[in-house]
């Protein structure tokens, strides 16, 4: 029985690709455990490609199969082909322009391997990935790499449409991922030589690269057409349709296969997406931003407003831009691609050459110290990668941070979050995701990169953002002795567009959160009982069912006059009534009062019995 | 000495009693101790001692204390304030003297609950206490619930 079965479809470039592939495979491979098996396709080629191969099955036949086709087909169906062959456990595809490099025998098998038996989830492993443009994914380069059967068995093979090749790779990732498997760059040290076009890490093979396809006369039409096709299979990701090509030449690869750009200073580049506030709130953030104890390096704001203006045609930004200019804070109007916030952030956060991004919205006016303490903190710890102020609302009392709020993702639906609060100790809290405005490490992000699969309106974009650096082991903090502060302005901004867009986001973002993420959201429950401890023994009779129904996804949270009624049930946590006030309004007393139910439903009926109702829905 | 509690009185309210109040817990005293019971008679500081008692219980944790008063005792008295619910909740059950409430309402099944006639119910039984005058007559008689505490506990094996 095979455990590996490599296959390597081949068009042509015999002397050059093939011979010295082949050669190094028969050199650094094991093949007298008869556990690996090596499937050649060639397709088409004419340069003897074919009476080489003969030869080779001659001498090789116990391991060896040979899959002649006479016309090219290109890489994908040239793989599938193969696979009909194929009866390993193990897939190793691999591109005839490869070649492995001096190493003790099945090394590169071994890498490609070894994290499967720790991952039982993993699906492909690979020397070389990268996140494709397209549809902001990462991905396995398929010149090198292993795919456990199962993962073909279960999402099918290459997709041939991308034939003759190029982003059938990213394709089969992409699936693979939404199947739950997982995907793996085992190569560590990757760089790009000096000079050169090609990377190379501790993978003990080279890739050539950019031959056979790449030859094509039409491969730029190719490439054109399978973007296209990535677009509709899987979505717009990106947003200016860089190439990969591109990509490569602008990004550096660093260790641990983390993407940065280069960056030319330690300071901050300040992000805001506006739409329509050119008279209300934009100049007010503006104006706190030059009030700044410590002031950024440049702002960037991206305008996506129905009838744009030339702000400095405008005497108020005028003044505003004369300001910052005399400061030294360098600025840009730069007109947005009217597609969202997303799409606004997402530019800054590759246009920003600064080390830190303050992402800051349009109807948000920050205290002057912010900024300086924002920096303070982050500079201490090299894994802080994002760190935020509160948000309080002008035109809300600021009321104390209720016991039940939380700042892991899981209770993301609890509809709390601590930066809306002062909190009752000023302690630098570490959180699971941000909120609305906040600095942050360039690289913390660019590798990331905002979610543009989110409407225009961008719901839970900054959690999804946030969330994602968190996942990279980035530190989230939030500051609680800083306040930027949040100016109700119903006029402009971009979330009060669409409910139903919303509506998209927030499913979009579920499946994330459940499918992507493997986290099992939490629900609030809360119960205000504002009446007398009799009422409260009558309440303590159904709480365990109460208990039972919801406490499986549900935290469950009392406000009561008689918190002792209850201090021997372990599965709810006990809040005071003003907590739940301070959250819900005042409205939430009467909302919760058993009494006005009764009254208004005259109720007659036993009071236990309305309680079921009102509480259980019984 | 088998013992009974008594918890004679609800929520003090500004300025006037509480329709709630039994008046004639004295009679139902004297009854009892007839019928040789130690009375246990439980509530706040601020609240009277009744005549006869033999201890009165002040503030006691219902958590601890009072939990364990109430598994010790053979029967209990209450109008309709927090004990009814809290012996309920216990599942012990007991004597309730209803005035102007609606036992239907506000009453458990496991429970004796006492009234002197639906007549006297206050037509908004979700109203404010407030609202709600004090009438001596709309109570039940104390030989009416010494009967009932005789059928139904004193002379019953049932409990």
């Amino acid at each position: 029985m095979f455990n590996y079965s490599i296959i390597i479809p081949t068009y042509n470039h015999l002397e050059d690709c093939l011979k010295p592939c082949i050669n190094s495979i028969l050199k650094y491979t094991d093949f007298s455990n008869l556990d690996i098996q090596l499937i050649i396709v060639s397709n088409g080629s004419t340069d003897g490609t074919d009476d080489y191969l003969d030869e080779l099955y001659q001498n090789y036949k116990s391991f060896l199969s040979v899959i002649k086709i006479d016309n090219p087909i290109g890489f994908p169906k040239a793989i599938n082909e193969g696979l009909k062959y194929a009866f390993g456990k193990y897939v190793i595809l691999l591109n005839n322009d490869t070649e492995l490099i001096s190493q003790f025998k099945n090394k590169w098998i071994n890498t490609l391997y070894r994290p499967f038996v720790k991952n039982s989830n993993l699906g492909i492993t690979g020397c070389h990935s990268l996140t494709c443009p397209i549809t902001n994914e990462e991905f396995i380069l398929f010149f090198c790499c292993m795919i456990k059967k199962e993962v073909f068995d279960q999402i099918g093979n290459l997709n041939e449409s991308f034939s003759p090749g190029y982003g059938e790779d990213i394709d089969f990732c992409i699936r693979a991922k939404n199947a739950g498997f997982d995907i793996l760059n085992v190569n560590s040290n990757i760089h790009i030589p000096k000079g050169q076009n090609y990377v190379i890490g501790d993978f003990p093979l080279n890739h050539k690269g950019e031959v056979t396809v790449h030859e094509l006369s039409n491969w730029e039409e190719i490439k054109q057409k399978n973007n296209e096709l990535l677009k509709k299979f899987h979505g717009i990701k990106n947003k200016k349709g860089i190439s990969l090509k591109k990509l490569m030449e602008e990004k550096k690869i660093v260790k641990e296969n983390t993407i940065i750009t280069q960056l030319n200073s330690k300071e901050v580049t300040v992000g805001i997406s506006t739409k329509d506030r050119y008279y209300t709130t934009l100049p007010l953030t503006i104006q706190s931003i030059i009030n700044q104890t410590v002031p950024p390096r440049k702002i960037l704001i991206f305008d996506d407003s129905e009838d744009q203006i030339n702000l400095e045609q405008v005497g108020l930004f005028n003044n505003l831009f004369s300001v910052l200019k005399s400061k030294y804070i360098d600025y840009e109007v730069i007109t947005g691609e009217k597609k969202g916030q997303i799409f606004n952030h997402q530019n800054c956060l590759e246009l920003a050459k600064t080390e830190y991004i303050w992402r800051l919205d349009d109807d948000n006016s920050p205290e002057p110290n912010v900024l300086e303490s924002l920096l303070n903190e982050i500079e201490k710890d090299e894994k802080i990668g994002a760190i935020g102020s509160l948000i309080l609302d002008s035109q809300l009392p600021n009321n104390t941070i209720p016991s039940f709020a939380s700042s892991k993702i899981e209770d993301i639906f609890f509809g709390i979050n601590i930066q809306w609060f002062i909190h009752k100790d000023l302690k630098i809290k570490e959180v699971d995701h941000l909120y609305s405005s906040f600095l942050y490490r360039k690289k913390a992000g660019f590798p990331i990169g905002y979610c543009l699969d989110l409407s225009k309106i961008g719901f839970r974009e900054e959690t999804i953002f946030t969330y994602e650096m968190k996942r990279n082991n980035w530190k989230l903090l939030v500051n609680p002795n800083i306040i930027t502060w949040h100016f109700r302005e119903s006029e402009g901004g971009v979330r009060n567009l669409d409910n139903n867009l919303r509506q998209k986001d927030e499913a979009l973002f579920y499946q994330k959160l459940t499918n992507e993420w493997k986290i099992t959201p939490r629900y609030l429950k809360t119960f205000l009982l504002y009446n007398g401890i009799g009422d409260h023994f009558m309440f303590k009779m159904i709480l365990p069912k109460i208990v039972k129904k919801y406490s499986n996804n549900h935290k469950l949270v009392i406000g009561c006059c008689h918190p002792k009624v209850f201090s021997d049930i372990e599965e709810i946590e006990l809040t005071s009534i003003d907590d739940l006030i301070n959250v819900y309004g005042n409205s939430y007393l009467e909302k919760s009062c058993i009494y006005t139910w009764c009254k208004k439903n005259n109720w007659n009926d036993s009071l236990l019995n309305a309680m079921k109702q009102f509480y259980l829905g019984e | 000495m088998k013992k009974i509690i008594i918890s004679p009185y609800s929520n003090k309210l500004q300025n006037k009693e509480n329709p709630k109040n039994y008046p004639f817990w004295n009679d139902i005293i004297k009854q009892l101790k007839k019928m040789n019971y130690f009375i246990i008679q439980v509530g706040m500081d601020n609240e009277d001692r009744l005549r006869n008692i033999d201890i009165f219980e002040k503030n006691l944790d219902f958590n601890t204390t009072l939990k364990e008063l109430l598994n010790q005792c053979f029967c209990w008295f209450s109008v309709d304030n927090f004990f009814h619910h809290f012996a309920t909740y216990y599942n012990k059950p007991g004597i309730v003297i209803f005035t102007v409430s609606d036992p239907k309402l506000f009453g458990h099944s496991q429970n004796i609950n006492l009234h002197n006639g639906e007549e006297n119910f206050r037509k908004e039984q979700y109203g404010l206490w407030s609202k709600s005058e004090y009438n001596e007559k709309a109570f039940i008689n104390s030989k009416k619930v010494i009967e009932e505490f005789c059928k139904h506990f004193h002379n019953s094996n049932k409990f």
